[in-house]
């Protein structure tokens, strides 16, 4: 994470992972916050302090990882790349760092549905969460627009909600792919991304930028 | 993991199905219209009506297989050079398909790699480039070094080919049944999916192939004008192939460098003596005759690649196969024993006649150069399209045998190899080595 870790962040590390790995093993609904804080040997008050419910924690736990997938992002991003190449390593590093917590996702998806949940796609904490992504998505359209890649629509704020539903529709194929490594996804990601991103250029896919033989 | 009995969406095989439908109900609507149309129309009118049709229908076939890359690049491909009862429109669009596959950028290809070898490109090799020198037909190839300091040709498979293939030949069968073909036009363009539906399985398994370059190799040993790139295993998988680098020129290129009609000739004798050699002595054919896979090296070396589609021959036809060439050019009578032999045909077969002549007139066509103690001329563009033709003969009749199509597909494809590279050659010099 590049800065040193506070004890608070610490402590707050400690509760997700012990609360993390009974969500997966015991389920979120069947999980109490009394549960966790004994695992994690940290007093309930304590605990409470922190994350005064379980979905505070879920939602800290893509807090964190989110902060993880863009500094991964910033160090493994191809400079020269096209936008599509560049959105694809974001969504396989978000796809990569969620893998372990597979079981867990499922849960989670199940409860975001009740329309009072903070998990729930339109509450505050949801939509803070999806603004600093799509803040980070929105430079690297910027980006690419500076390169001359685009030209500016100026809907650029609708492009960005779209390509969240986008960005969610992989995670759920992605939660049920039963192929080999998941590699349906990533094909399906890989030639979404293409005619996207075609299509926003307002050219046909292009053909023979490989090599002639 | 996950849990038992949850819903898992289905995968891949439902997009293209309905894909596929959707083009197939267009390519049958239209068949529909044209029959429709062409009732009543002048004899010339109803070509022509045809003809647009076939076109339309060619193009759309064409976009989709483009699109869906993975079984359809290759079958196109393949059909393109042995479906020769499709109408021309189809055989010339999928003529197209050999130039274009679409690409990886290199974040997709790195993880491709990852997840075949367990580690990143950057970690095995000295350098890598991450932008491929070739494109390969389910894939690409990238060149690399070793730590060795060896030059090597790295080929990287798309994801997930191998799982789509039954999914799309399934769907390939039912979309030919909506190209109107005659009975035996049908039956040969389904036995042709079919054979290369099985080579095909085995084409995109690169440890397969490997095995087969190593057999190559071991089999070519004692050939230093032939090169065949050696296999490192330890970088390859079932879709990595690492290879040493063949430092050589493709047809075109090679052309370009303005070789001497000796240089083209001695090419030209040595890609038919490869052949014959492979044929009747080994028993093993490198069945892929597409220009592409050879390579023109310095000092007049010929470098083979691709070996993912080779064929194996039974022993007992070879030999039989070898009396082939010893039949004298007109022999009717002896002719006709051999293919009765052979069951090409028998004698109920209402079509014999017809059968036995055209028979005789490829004997004629194509055995008469291995008869004949002079220098056969391969620039003669005449003599191709007659070859050509007389197999497309063959298949109308029906005379389709599967070991024989591959054998007759790849002797016709070495024969438009040498007809470009304007070779040439003395070839009952090369074949009294082996027949
Ligand atoms: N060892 C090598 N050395 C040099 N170039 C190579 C080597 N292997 C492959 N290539 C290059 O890559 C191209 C494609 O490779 P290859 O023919 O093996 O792929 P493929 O998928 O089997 O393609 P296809 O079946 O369409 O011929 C070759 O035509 C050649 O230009």
């Amino acid at each position: 994470m590049g800065r040193r870790e506070t004890k608070k962040e610490a402590t707050q590390k400690k509760i997700l992972d012990v609360s993390l790995a009974l969500f997966q093993k015991e389920g979120f609904g069947k999980t109490a916050m009394r549960d966790i804080a004994r695992k994690s040997g940290i007093a309930l008050g304590t605990t409470y302090n922190y994350f005064p419910t379980k979905e505070h924690l879920a939602l800290y736990f893509f807090e964190r990882a989110l902060d993880e997938v863009m500094a991964r992002y910033r160090k493994e991003e191809p400079p020269d790349a096209p936008l599509e190449e560049k959105l694809f390593l974001l969504l396989s590093i978000e796809l990569e760092k969620i893998a372990p917590y597979e079981e867990f996702l499922h849960l989670i998806l199940t409860h975001a549905v009740v329309p009072t949940s903070r998990l729930h796609p339109s509450s505050l904490d949801s939509q803070r969460l999806k603004g600093r992504y799509l803040d980070f998505v929105g430079k690297l359209l910027e980006d690419s627009k500076d390169k001359g890649e685009f030209a500016s629509y100026g809907f650029d704020s609708m492009i960005l909600s779209a390509f969240w539903v986008f960005h969610l529709g992989i995670m759920m194929f992605w939660l049920n792919d039963a192929s080999r490594k998941k590699e349906e996804t990533y094909i399906l990601l890989d030639k979404s991304l293409r005619f996207i991103l075609n299509a926003l250029r307002g050219k046909a896919p292009p053909r023979g930028r490989k090599p002639r033989r | 993991m996950m849990g038992a009995g949850r819903e898992r969406m289905p995968t891949g095989a439902a997009g293209r199905l309905l894909r596929l439908g959707l083009m197939g109900a267009g390519v049958l609507g239209r068949n529909a219209v044209a029959r429709v149309r062409k009732v009543g129309a002048p004899e010339g009118a109803r070509a022509a009506i045809d003809r647009e049709t076939h076109e339309a229908n060619a193009a759309r076939i064409f976009d989709a297989m483009t699109q869906m890359k993975g079984a359809f690049m290759k079958l196109g491909q393949m059909l393109s050079q042995q479906a020769h009862t499709l109408p021309e429109p189809y055989i010339r669009r999928l003529s197209d398909l050999q130039w274009e596959a679409p690409p990886m950028h290199g974040t997709l290809m790195r993880m491709q790699f990852r997840n075949e070898t367990g580690k990143n490109p950057e970690d095995v090799f000295d350098e890598f480039e991450r932008e491929p020198f070739a494109a390969a037909s389910l894939g690409q190839v990238h060149r690399a070094r070793l730590r060795s300091g060896e030059r090597v040709a790295v080929k990287v498979q798309y994801p997930g080919i191998d799982r789509s293939i039954d999914s799309d030949f399934a769907n390939l069968k039912a979309m030919l049944s909506t190209i109107r073909l005659s009975r035996e036009q049908y039956g040969e363009v389904w036995e042709a999916v079919e054979e290369i539906r099985r080579h095909f399985h085995r084409e995109v398994d690169y440890v397969q192939e490997a095995d087969t370059i190593d057999e190559f190799r071991r089999l070519l040993r004692d050939r230093g004008d032939v090169e065949i790139p050696r296999v490192h295993r330890e970088f390859s998988s079932r879709r990595v192939l690492t290879m040493e680098f063949l430092e050589g020129l493709h047809l075109r290129d090679y052309l370009r460098t303005k070789p001497t009609q000796e240089e083209r000739d001695a090419a030209g004798t040595k890609l038919l003596d490869l052949f014959f050699r492979q044929a009747f002595d080994f028993a093993l054919l490198h069945a892929e005759p597409h220009p592409g896979n050879y390579l023109f090296l310095e000092g007049g070396r010929i470098g083979l690649l691709d070996f993912g589609c080779s064929k194996r021959f039974e022993r007992r036809w070879v030999d039989e196969h070898r009396d082939l060439f010893r039949i004298p050019i007109g022999d009717a009578t002896e002719l006709e024993r051999h293919y009765l032999k052979f069951r090409f045909y028998d004698d109920r077969d209402p079509l014999s006649g017809r059968k036995r002549d055209a028979l005789l007139r490829m004997h004629r066509l194509d055995i008469s150069k291995y008869h004949e103690d002079r220098v056969f001329d391969f620039r003669d563009g005449a003599h191709l399209r007659e070859v050509m033709e007389s197999l497309q003969d063959l298949a109308r009749l029906g005379l389709t045998q599967s070991g024989f199509v591959l054998y007759v597909r790849a002797k016709i494809g070495l024969y438009n190899l040498l007809h470009e590279l304007g070779a040439r050659v003395n070839c009952r010099r090369v074949s009294r080595r082996y027949v």
